[in-house]
């Protein structure tokens, strides 16, 4: 446990996420979107895949369904004790972000279920069942 | 055996050498990687002044100096042609390979020696050392902040969405698993060799939900190294060559975004369309295939990615007995990943060498005359194939 993975992750040495999460932190969760209105975009662009100009972050609705999810029982991070569930989200504006979700305990999620953003107070952004 | 064109291949396998393969942490990867390649100019009846090309693969989750281009001077190679390492994390030993037979074929090297090696059992097992950042999501840092770690994270979502889109459950994969445990039951040299019940499947411990324990790839400390040569000279040495008809590489460009399906959309595709089509061949040609598979679920991709069966068919293909022993299209015949040992790319290519030499004592597939290997890495990202074969003219 821990051996490689400090209990404070990894820097964010990427501007992008630390922007995401500041303002992931005031209840604000953003995508990476086309700047000159193609629309919004998966985080792994740098650049739109459809006109090639520069993307910006901006604001989504927070609401989005499970494409899928798994469960670790490991603990690798002081903040997620085992068993944690990791859910990939798609958010309704299309992109999809890995987050951890927020209602261990209650019923179990499926692919598909809908899902909203329900905070980031300590730094890792959390949803929980709509 | 049945493609559109005749071809003659340019290049062979003319050599295999490995390492002792232990779970103790007694070797660094270099030492190991020292003797595989020793092993190999051995068995290809080679001087190692005879080699003119070295292409090096260490696990993408080392740094370089694990595997250094001195490699060359613990060899006591000489003047070289050829030198580089390559890392295109699983789908590298393949790609090694590819390269190496194209600069023979281009005229400036005449013996490559390609060699992988890994040391990733330490004290505690290996668990620790594959537990690290990768990034599926595309933001640097976000996974490992977010708990998704290590390749067993990624390909749990692959198995989870898998699930979902075809209706499967764990059943699937464990027909996956039990499968590669029956041939490793006839290969002396596999680590796992008892048959593998279902409740015992069941019942193994959890990694990254759903998969278990025994969906995973059993891991090793060792080294494989190969010598590609030209077809022309591939008959000089003690043993039958393994001729290299064709290689195909396939990255995927599925994107993490609505109506993309990265989970399932592998670049097996690409990668059999690319080799598939310069072969002039079709799946069908193929009498037995060794798939890189760290996940039981990657077998069942594989299947379908390469287009053995339909989208949603590879569990019940493997459940009917279709790649076991005795099977129409054996597969993993060695035990695979998951119950031979897990030297990365090189399980896959070592096994098929073994396989088109018809050294494979009681796992011999009872035709080889043409082979696929496959190479498969990151998040469900890079793939590369290859046809390998004991004809020269197919």
């Amino acid at each position: 446990m821990g051996s490689r993975l400090d209990d404070e992750p990894t820097k964010d040495v990427n501007p992008v996420v630390s922007e995401i999460l500041r303002r992931a932190k005031t209840g604000e969760l953003c995508c990476l979107s086309c700047a000159a209105g193609c629309g919004a975009t998966d985080y792994a662009a740098r650049i739109c895949p459809v006109c090639g100009k520069s993307v910006e972050l901006r604001p989504v609705s927070g609401h989005g369904r499970i494409h899928s999810y798994s469960v670790f029982h490991t603990q690798y991070n002081s903040k997620l004790p085992a068993p944690y569930t990791v859910l990939l989200v798609e958010l309704e504006e299309g992109p999809r972000l890995a987050v951890v979700f927020d209602g261990e305990g209650g019923p179990p999620q499926k692919v598909g279920d809908a899902v909203v953003f329900s905070g980031a107070d300590d730094g890792i952004v959390r949803f929980s069942m709509a | 055996m049945n493609v559109a064109r005749k071809r003659s291949a340019a290049a062979a396998v003319i050599g295999l050498g490995e390492s002792t393969f232990s779970r103790k942490s007694d070797k660094t990867a270099r030492a190991h990687a020292v003797d595989a390649c020793l092993g190999a100019v051995s068995d290809a009846g080679l001087k190692v002044a005879e080699i003119d090309g070295l292409l090096l693969n260490r696990s993408p989750i080392e740094p370089s100096s694990v595997l250094p281009l001195h490699l060359k001077r613990d060899i006591g190679l000489g003047d070289l042609s050829l030198l580089a390492s390559i890392e295109a994390e699983g789908s590298s030993a393949i790609q090694m390979i590819q390269y190496a037979a194209l600069a023979i074929g281009a005229g400036i090297v005449e013996k490559v020696l390609c060699v992988f090696a890994d040391a990733p059992v330490g004290a505690t097992g290996a668990g620790d050392a594959y537990s690290i950042s990768m990034n599926l999501i595309g933001l640097d840092g976000w996974d490992e902040r977010h708990g998704l770690i290590g390749a067993t994270g990624g390909f749990a979502l692959s198995v989870q969405r898998y699930f979902h889109l075809y209706g499967a459950d764990s059943n699937a994969l464990f027909e996956a698993a039990a499968a590669d445990r029956e041939w490793a039951a006839l290969n002396p040299k596999a680590f796992l060799r008892k048959p593998l019940a279902k409740d015992e499947y069941f019942a193994s411990r959890w990694i990254v939900e759903p998969l278990r324990l025994f969906d995973c790839a059993y891991p090793v400390n060792g080294a494989v190294a190969v010598i590609v040569s030209s077809a022309d000279r591939a008959t000089d040495g003690p043993n039958p060559p393994v001729y290299l008809h064709g290689f195909g590489q396939g990255h995927s460009g599925a994107r993490n975004f609505a109506g993309d399906e990265p989970e399932i959309q592998t670049g097996a595709e690409i990668a059999g369309r690319n080799l598939f089509d310069g072969l002039g061949a079709t799946p069908r040609a193929f009498d037995f295939c060794e798939f890189y598979n760290p996940f039981s679920i990657t077998t069942i991709l594989a299947l379908e990615g390469y287009g053995f069966c339909k989208p949603g068919e590879g569990a019940d293909f493997i459940a009917d007995g279709a790649t076991r022993p005795g099977g129409k299209l054996p597969a993993n015949t060695g035990g695979g990943h998951l119950s031979s040992y897990y030297l990365q790319g090189m399980t896959p290519v070592h096994e098929a060498i073994v396989q088109i030499r018809g050294q494979g004592g009681e796992r011999q597939a009872p035709s080889t005359n043409l082979g696929l290997v496959t190479g498969f890495g990151g998040r469900m990202e890079y793939h590369s194939a290859m046809a390998v074969s004991p004809h020269r003219d197919i």
